[in-house]
């Protein structure tokens, strides 16, 4: 019996175990919801859990680099967003400066926009619209709260383009609004310039340079320049002004055409203006 | 003998978490590679059937002990699949057949029988679609599992067991 026994098994050991290892499982199957084996498979979920969350730092670094470009978009639009508010708040703030000019001084203001800027070594010229560009008369100056920027060289529709002060072309006659020194303003493309002040003139840091009564481009008194350092150089007559524009050439973005600053239009006389001096220029 | 087995007790023990954890980065189109399925028919292909079965019954179980799934859902099926493919075992031939595509075609084989079976046991209730059960739980994951198992062909020559 035992050796017919020990054959058959040794014949049909695969089956056997086939058999043994199927009941064992439906076995388990049966016994799913018995308490344990629920509580084996708790404790081995557990063991599971722990690796699981020692695994999960490894298993987020992709979600991680998604995040991370998600939050740069949202920094980079906030950024973008920030940036708009601080430019509008400079705007309102220059139209409101330009505002209170026009109030300060009763004269016929043409408020014109900055559309586009150029600049190169020889000269600057800026291209500004209006509503009221039928006002645009070429030679009009173009000025802004705290001082002279161009004037007007060529009218066309509603765009005017204007040769703002830092032009090599222009020689303008200017003088010192504390002590009176004349001289003559000038754009050498790299930097402004004042000659012809005598070593024997009363200027400083600081002082306002405005137009003259000898220029034959702008009314007088209008603010232009503003002295940064004035030194006497050794062996020479004139004194080498270091000076910068009232109105910031760079940062401006809305100005006011003044035709009655025109010399040939008399309407100026006798009047006072009143400029905005207290911010710097370039 | 014994130093083989335990070498793939070890490997097992890798799998099987990697199967939980890594597979899922595997997920294309809802398919999942069985990656312990893999090493089953290799194993089952170079040391024959009843050492198949008996890491089936084991692997299974403690898959389905650590996903939390029905427990011994996943080692009925391995085992009734693992057994079947145990006929294709041949002693003379283990080196030719784990070294071209028969490899991979059993391993499709395996795994859609195996994919099959687990949904028979799993689901109790009237199944909607059969054939499209078959095909989403059986065919599709058995041919994703069957080429990723190709990658074992471009194995390099040292034999991973020796028989």
């Amino acid at each position: 019996m035992i050796p017919w026994l020990l054959r058959f098994v040794d014949t049909y050991r695969n089956y056997i175990i086939l058999s043994i290892l199927i009941t064992t499982s439906l076995l388990l199957l049966t016994f799913n919801q018995s308490s344990q084996i629920i509580f084996v498979r708790q404790v081995s979920v557990g063991f599971y859990g722990v690796v699981k969350s020692i695994i999960q730092p490894i298993e987020e670094i992709p979600k991680l680099r998604s995040d991370l470009k998600i939050l740069q978009e949202t920094n980079a639009e906030l950024l973008n967003e920030l940036n708009q508010l601080r430019q509008s708040k400079n705007e309102i703030a220059e139209l409101k400066s330009l505002y209170n000019f026009s109030e300060k001084n009763k004269l016929n203001f043409i408020p014109a926009k900055i559309i586009s800027k150029s600049f190169t070594a020889a000269q600057n010229i800026f291209i500004i619209s209006s509503e009221d560009y039928k006002s645009f008369i070429i030679d009009a100056p173009v000025v802004t709260n705290n001082g002279i920027i161009g004037l007007i060289s060529l009218v066309s529709g509603d765009y005017a383009v204007v040769r703002t002060i830092r032009n090599v072309d222009f020689n303008i006659s200017v003088r010192n609004s504390r002590s009176g020194a004349l001289g003559i303003l000038k754009w050498d493309g790299i930097s402004f310039l004042i000659s012809n002040i005598s070593k024997t003139a009363d200027v400083k840091a600081g002082d306002i340079f405005v137009t003259s009564e000898f220029g034959t481009l702008f009314s007088p008194d209008i603010p232009i320049v503003r002295v940064i350092e004035a030194s006497a150089n050794k062996g020479f007559s004139f004194y080498s002004l270091r000076v910068e524009p009232t109105a910031s050439l760079e940062d401006v973005r809305y100005v006011f055409v003044v035709p009655s600053f025109l010399k040939s239009i008399p309407t100026l006389s006798g009047s006072k203006l009143v400029f905005d001096l207290s911010q710097s220029g370039d | 003998m014994i130093k083989d087995y335990t070498k793939w007790i070890i490997i097992f023990c890798i799998l099987i978490p990697i199967q939980l954890v890594i597979s899922d980065y595997l997920i294309i189109y809802q398919l999942k590679p069985d990656l312990i399925l893999i090493g089953l028919v290799f194993l089952t292909l170079s040391f024959g059937q009843i050492p198949g079965i008996m890491f089936a019954f084991f692997s299974g179980l403690l898959f389905d002990l650590l996903s939390g799934g029905v427990v011994g859902a996943s080692s009925l099926s391995k085992v009734i699949s693992i057994f079947l493919c145990g006929y294709f075992y041949n002693e003379n031939r283990i080196e030719i057949i784990l070294r071209n595509y028969t490899f991979s075609l059993v391993v499709l084989l395996t795994s859609t029988l195996d994919g099959f079976i687990y949904l028979l046991i799993i689901l109790s209730e009237e199944i909607p679609s059969l054939i499209f059960l078959i095909f989403q739980y059986g065919v599709f994951p058995g041919l994703y599992t069957a080429l990723l198992s190709s990658i074992i062909l471009i194995r390099p020559k040292k034999k991973l067991i020796s028989s």
